[in-house]
């Protein structure tokens, strides 16, 4: 069973992976954190296998907010979900410590794919 | 400023390439066949926008784009294909829209769309242009249209009278809904860019 | 019941034929002058506080629409001393930017209240801030303003 936290400011998005995930058996979402503040903070307290990153957020980005938990914890994996079309952010992000990405709109086979993909490394 | 048929050629691309993203991106998120009607290239007075919109609700998306070039993007959905929209997504989720109100939920589900299309559009001038350009998060409000648009007119109005506008139009036929896209970019950065293509 | 006449972003109207003028607005103020007495009355839709010395139409900026429209009032028998001021609109319709503490709206608002104070105009009535659009009916015969929303509140000023 992997540990999921979602991290994603539009609830709708959220929503969506979540839809995704309990669709599949092997996962649990531990948490649902709306920008990069959250994200590090409810890293740090619930230890998931895997966080799922937003890009563009608000108060704190992806991948600022993707750095700091590498910094936590080396070895912690992260996906990152991003719009089409933002391949200097992916460079960045991949810089900061991604370990994978997706791109929306998001198709649940694909969001499954990097999952498993980040939980083999 | 000179804008040459060089340019203009230039900017027709870039609307078209922009404009197939977001058709091939919002029918994979909808599951349905999306067309984005052919962009229209307009020189505008920017206090005439308001007056084309009307008065008429609107549910409007709003994002900043950055980088060379940076600008505003506008959509403007009517109300129904706001709630129809918003029901397919949700659907989706298996959630049921709220009957004719629109909740956090739509509002956030119609971000979302913003979200998609502005991404697409602007990917698809990002290539065209060999630059990077990046999005803001998306803003979404239900209120007049011409009253939606204002602050954009106003922000954009400290430095010109006049701007670019690509305006084009979304259309889900099996579904009738419909809404407007408008995009302005800073002039004198876009001239600059088309400069170095 | 006089013409209704629409006065568009970054113009302004005056008319002693008891019209209504009409219009919308989000972080623009819609200003409405009127002398009850001579049944004179004007509408502006300003955009922005200051021309900074900008010759781009008088109607775009607060520190130019004002004048001008009392000029063009006086001109048409209207007294200054007994002209009146409505304003509404000045919303915050989005958040350009989250640090910043002031919107365009608000300084909108700021800039009409302190020139208006300038050339000693009272303001009889205003619904301005907030984050909602507004349309405007301004009756010039008697000064009356009805501010519409789009959840169809109605407020008369």
């Amino acid at each position: 069973m992997a540990n999921i936290l979602i991290v994603d400011d539009s609830q709708f998005m959220r929503k969506l992976l979540r839809r995704i995930l309990e669709g599949q058996s092997g996962y649990t979402i531990v948490g649902e954190a709306e920008n990069g503040v959250e994200a590090v903070q409810m890293f740090k307290e619930l230890k998931p296998d895997v966080v799922m990153m937003d890009i563009v957020m608000p108060i704190k980005d992806g991948i600022s907010a993707t750095a700091e938990i590498k910094q936590v914890n080396p070895k912690a994996k992260v996906v990152m979900c991003t719009s089409v079309g933002q391949e200097e952010k992916m460079k960045q992000a991949i810089k900061a410590g991604a370990d994978g990405y997706i791109t929306k709109p998001f198709q649940g086979p694909k969001v499954i794919e990097a999952l498993q993909g980040v939980l083999r490394l | 400023m000179k804008i040459d048929l060089h340019k203009l050629a230039k900017m027709n691309e870039m609307a078209k390439e922009g404009a197939n993203r977001v058709a091939e991106n919002l029918s994979a998120m909808l599951g349905m066949d999306v067309q984005m009607k052919v962009t229209k290239i307009d020189f505008v007075t920017l206090s005439d926008i308001p007056e084309e919109i009307g008065d008429s609700e609107i549910i409007g998306a709003y994002l900043m784009f950055y980088g060379s070039p940076s600008g505003h993007l506008m959509i403007m959905f009517p109300v129904t294909s706001a709630k129809k929209i918003a029901n397919l997504l949700l659907a989706g989720i298996g959630e049921n829209g709220d009957g004719g109100q629109f909740s956090e939920l739509d509002m956030s589900a119609i971000a979302e769309i913003g979200n998609i299309i502005t991404s697409s559009f602007i990917d698809g001038w990002a290539n065209v242009l060999k630059t990077e350009i990046d999005i803001s998060t998306p803003q979404v409000i239900h209120d007049i249209g011409s009253a939606v648009v204002d602050p954009v007119i106003v922000e954009l109005a400290k430095e010109h009278d006049h701007a670019f506008v690509f305006n084009s139009s979304i259309i889900a036929q099996d579904k009738d809904i419909t809404c407007q896209i408008y995009v302005f970019p800073d002039m004198n950065k876009l001239v600059e860019v088309l400069e170095k293509v | 019941m006089g013409e209704r006449v629409r006065v568009k972003m970054a113009e302004y109207r005056v008319c002693n034929s008891g019209g209504v003028l009409v219009t919308t607005v989000g972080s623009c103020v819609a200003i409405g002058l009127v002398d009850p007495e001579s049944g004179v009355g004007g509408l502006a839709h300003i955009m922005l506080p200051e021309a900074k010395g900008k010759s781009d139409g008088a109607g775009k900026y607060a520190d130019t629409a004002i004048p001008a429209m009392l000029r063009e009032m006086e001109a048409r028998k209207a007294r200054k001393e007994r002209i009146i001021a409505k304003i509404a609109g000045g919303a915050r319709m989005f958040n350009f930017n989250s640090n910043r503490a002031d919107s365009v709206g608000d300084r909108n608002v700021e800039a009409v209240k302190r020139i208006l104070r300038k050339y000693g105009i009272r303001i009889a009535g205003e619904d301005v801030g907030e984050n909602h659009g507004r349309t405007v009916e301004f009756y010039t015969s008697d000064g009356k303003m009805v501010v519409k929303r789009a959840n169809k509140v109605i407020k008369e000023l």
